[in-house]
């Protein structure tokens, strides 16, 4: 798949990667460091996203009011994100209104106010918001993988925090997380957009120049490894239903295999063996499926259903079963070159939109591959044979060494 | 000059309508064909029969067994799904170009030549029971939002849940499914979209080779479906549970869609949704949220996009200690307010509405869905085209004049709570 992908430098040395856009008068910009929920403390888990909710709260001279309408009569989107691994941020404008777009951006990643009021009005939104995650199914499911999955490990901080470490985050906490993500070291940015090279590569400079070099604490790796069953009673109809096992990272050698290998699982298709066996033979669930979800610290595969609690158990069994046969049997000639077909065709799906594509150009960089790259994946998945999957199979599919959360009231667990 | 996307729109012989809209950035197409039905057109007491045939879809016709369509598209590379709307079906594919005629054999096979076993029809209607339980059973928020429709719309069918109510879901079976099949899946009926980067003399070339063989129907009826008598009153639907933790209110009216309106309604209604509750500098956000510190949140929005009347919903997340009256008084203050709606406002909400537009032609699946839902809800190709256009032309007087359609008692309040305490 060719991208047009070229790669800039500013004066400060930051890359950027950009592929011009010819058609239409917009660009889309996508960056992030190294850092996120990981690397908190965990009794201020949830510093990071209260920070990145802060940065278009006021800025420089503009205060939250003036900053958000000046935002607004351009129509600027601009907005911050953070991961359990990355803070980051994306901006989406009109060519027209470029230098303003890029002007605001720059006022919020270099002076941001964290002025009080703007503070405790964002603490109210994320509070509002973790009250509804207390009796939500997904989110306690979500929490509670995580906390079993690498226990007093900086991963398993909750990436929005607690209504308990909200509660105690000041000022102080804000702008010290700021000034320990913002640095120029891990910084990536991918740019879509129609604009100049040289206008894009100073304000590329204009917004990133002025940061510092410190890299943030490194996280350890560490590797997935708890397992059981873990309920959490909440009184809904469905028990739902997530598990997890430890996968390869994304540069090991064995991971195009188990890329694989997990599409012919659970990958987003019904042809997958547990959307086969668990929602079309079975009916026991509207969705089900499994993702490798590698981080630089840490590699998984996370799975996920949810059905009525009188059938939690069964399908659990369903599950297991499929991971066992995958494991036991060689898959046959159709079905592994079905699996390759569509992972390779359906690739150039993801670069039909400037957004899309400035957010997998920037995976790309973060994982250190160089933008040639798009030609050289569908190779590696071409190359991964039938013994290959067995293999990630027997190697990933231990059914003794899932980690399963049900949250509901399942019967039988 | 705003840029506007082109596109070619033509008929077939049976009566099939079909759209191009070339997008030629990358080796892509959207393959998607959209059926004049939906929830509410089902017949009382089959409610979700619409959704449902939606999925029994997939389950194969006498030339293709179940799977074979799925493993075909699959296989070559796409992507595929389906979904069900309160005036609308469509079914669609994302594939490389070089597979669209197959993409339409398949499609136009199962328009007309649909199988159904009873195991299957039997084993989908239980898929769809967990579907229900999964996005509403297991939510209050969701249950109660089901609720507050059902009682915007107490006549009309737009309050039953298009996924429909769990007793009647039970009962769905094989012949319903036929029922609406037989009626509504026709090529008469239907509009093929094709988006990307294709030419428009292929598509039509594969679309007569194809679906061009398909009868038309001669027994279509026209939408009919019975109206909702006008509000003059206000209620309240509450709902208490234990999984409550944090309280909700909305507030729901119905006011004319872009289809029922009269000429600029809509696009003035658009903009007085952005103005009063679209984003941070919102009348809603900064009286309730900045300056009367009631609310963590506040905002509106207006799904124009409807054959019969659209919805208009306001919501807002109560601080601490604060009630849920005590919103519903803030909003009604706000509402009044909007008298004094200067043209600062105006030009923000314009430059919105226009910008948005722009970055919608930058997805051609998104382009497909605005065409295939604006189509579907008696709107014209023109219509979507110059949307853009006549929201720039809308006076202050046009917006103004459309504040009326929210006064307190025309709408439906939800309030979600916790267990009294």
């Amino acid at each position: 798949m060719k991208t047009n992908v070229k790669i800039l430098k500013t004066a400060s040395n930051i890359e950027i990667w950009w592929v011009k856009e010819t058609r239409l008068p917009l660009i889309a910009l996508e960056w992030s460091v190294i850092g996120g929920s990981s690397t908190e403390q965990p009794q201020k888990a949830g510093v990071t996203s209260f920070m990145a909710s802060l940065l278009d709260e006021g800025a420089g001279d503009l205060d939250a009011t003036a900053f958000q309408e000046q935002m607004e009569d351009s129509a600027i989107e601009l907005s911050f994100n953070t991961d359990r691994e990355s803070f980051g941020g994306s901006l989406k404008t009109l060519t027209e209104n470029a230098s303003e777009a890029f002007r605001l951006m720059a006022l919020a990643l270099n002076a941001p106010r964290f002025d009080q009021d703007a503070i405790e009005r964002v603490r109210e939104q994320i509070n509002a918001g973790l009250r509804r995650n207390i009796t939500q199914p997904n989110a306690i499911a979500e929490e509670a993988f995580w906390s079993e999955a690498y226990k007093n490990h900086g991963l398993a901080n909750p990436t929005r925090g607690t209504l308990a470490t909200i509660a105690k985050l000041t000022k102080q906490d804000l702008e010290a997380t700021f000034q320990a993500n913002k640095s120029k070291a891990t910084l990536k940015v991918a740019v879509v957009g129609m604009i100049e090279e040289a206008e894009l590569i100073d304000y590329i400079e204009q917004m990133f120049g002025q940061w510092g070099k410190t890299i943030i604490k490194p996280v350890e790796a560490i590797a997935f490894q708890h397992k059981g069953t873990h309920v959490k009673p909440l009184k809904i109809p469905q028990t739902i239903l997530q598990f997890g096992l430890k996968a390869p990272m994304r540069r090991e050698e064995n991971f195009m295999a188990s890329f694989v290998m997990n599409h012919i699982l659970g990958g987003g298709t019904f042809q997958a063996r547990l959307m086969k066996e668990v929602r079309e033979v079975r009916g026991l669930t509207y969705g089900i499926y499994t993702h490798l979800y590698p981080l630089s610290t840490t590699g998984l595969m996370i799975g996920g259903l949810s059905t009525k609690n009188e059938k939690a158990l069964e399908a659990m069994n369903v599950v297991r079963e499929e991971m066992d046969k995958l494991a036991a049997v060689k898959v046959e000639h159709d079905e592994i070159e079905s699996a390759k077909n569509y992972l390779i065709g359906s690739y150039a799906l993801r670069f039909d939109n400037s957004n899309s594509i400035a957010a997998n150009l920037l995976r790309l960089m973060r994982d250190g591959f160089s933008p040639d790259y798009t030609m050289q994946r569908n190779n590696d998945i071409k190359k991964v044979s039938a013994n290959d999957v067995q293999e990630q199979a027997k190697v990933i599919l231990h059914k003794d060494n899932l980690l399963t959360i049900a949250v509901g009231e399942p019967e039988g667990f | 000059m705003i840029p506007t996307e082109t596109v070619h729109m033509s008929q077939l012989a049976n009566g099939m309508k079909v759209l191009v809209i070339p997008d030629h950035r990358a080796p892509v197409c959207t393959h998607m064909v959209w059926y004049q039905v939906g929830s509410a057109d089902e017949e009382v007491g089959k409610s979700g029969i619409a959704h449902f045939l939606e999925h029994l879809m997939f389950k194969g016709t006498h030339n293709n067994k179940a799977g074979l369509f799925g493993e075909t598209v699959t296989r070559l590379g796409g992507q595929e799904n389906a979904f069900t709307g309160n005036d609308y079906t469509a079914y669609y594919q994302r594939i490389s170009p070089d597979h669209l005629k197959t993409m339409m054999e398949f499609e136009s096979d199962r328009m007309r030549h649909l199988a159904l076993n009873e195991e299957d029809v039997r084993t989908e209607r239980d898929v769809v029971l967990e579907e229900r339980r999964q996005r509403t059973d297991n939510d209050p928020s969701a249950k109660l939002y089901e609720q507050m429709s059902n009682k915007l719309w107490s006549h009309h069918p737009y309050g039953i849940p298009i996924i429909g109510w769990e007793d009647e879901i039970q009962k769905l079976n094989r012949e319903d499914a036929f029922e609406v099949y037989h009626q509504y899946y026709a090529p008469n009926n239907a509009t093929l979209i094709v988006a990307g980067d294709v030419q428009e003399a292929q598509v039509i070339e594969f679309a007569n080779a194809t679906y061009g063989k398909l009868e038309p129907s001669q027994n279509l009826k026209p939408r009919k479906r019975t109206s909702e008598p006008a509000r003059t009153s206000h209620e309240t639907v509450l709902m208490r549970d234990e999984k409550v933790m944090q309280p909700q209110l909305q507030r729901a009216y119905r006011v004319p869609s872009a289809n029922t309106s009269q000429k600029g309604q809509s696009e003035a209604i658009d903009l007085l949704s952005y103005i009063l509750g679209g984003g941070s500098s919102s009348r809603l956000y900064k009286s309730l949220v900045m300056e009367q510190g009631l609310a963590a949140n506040a905002g509106c929005y207006y799904q124009s996009t409807a054959y019969d009347e659209a919805r208009f919903v306001i919501y807002a997340t109560p601080l601490e200690n604060i009630t849920l009256e005590q919103l519903e008084d803030a909003i009604d203050t706000t509402i009044k307010a909007l008298t004094t709606i200067c043209e600062d406002e105006i030009k923000r909400a314009k430059t919105r509405l226009v910008a948005e537009s722009i970055y919608a032609q930058d997805k051609q699946a998104t382009l497909a869905q605005i065409y295939g839902s604006c189509l579907m809800t008696g709107l014209s190709i023109e219509d979507v085209q110059q949307w853009a256009h006549r929201v720039k032309a809308i006076t202050k007087q046009e917006i103004t004049a459309q504040i009326t359609l929210l006064a307190k008692n025309k709408s439906v309040s939800s309030h979600l709570l916790p267990l009294e305490s």
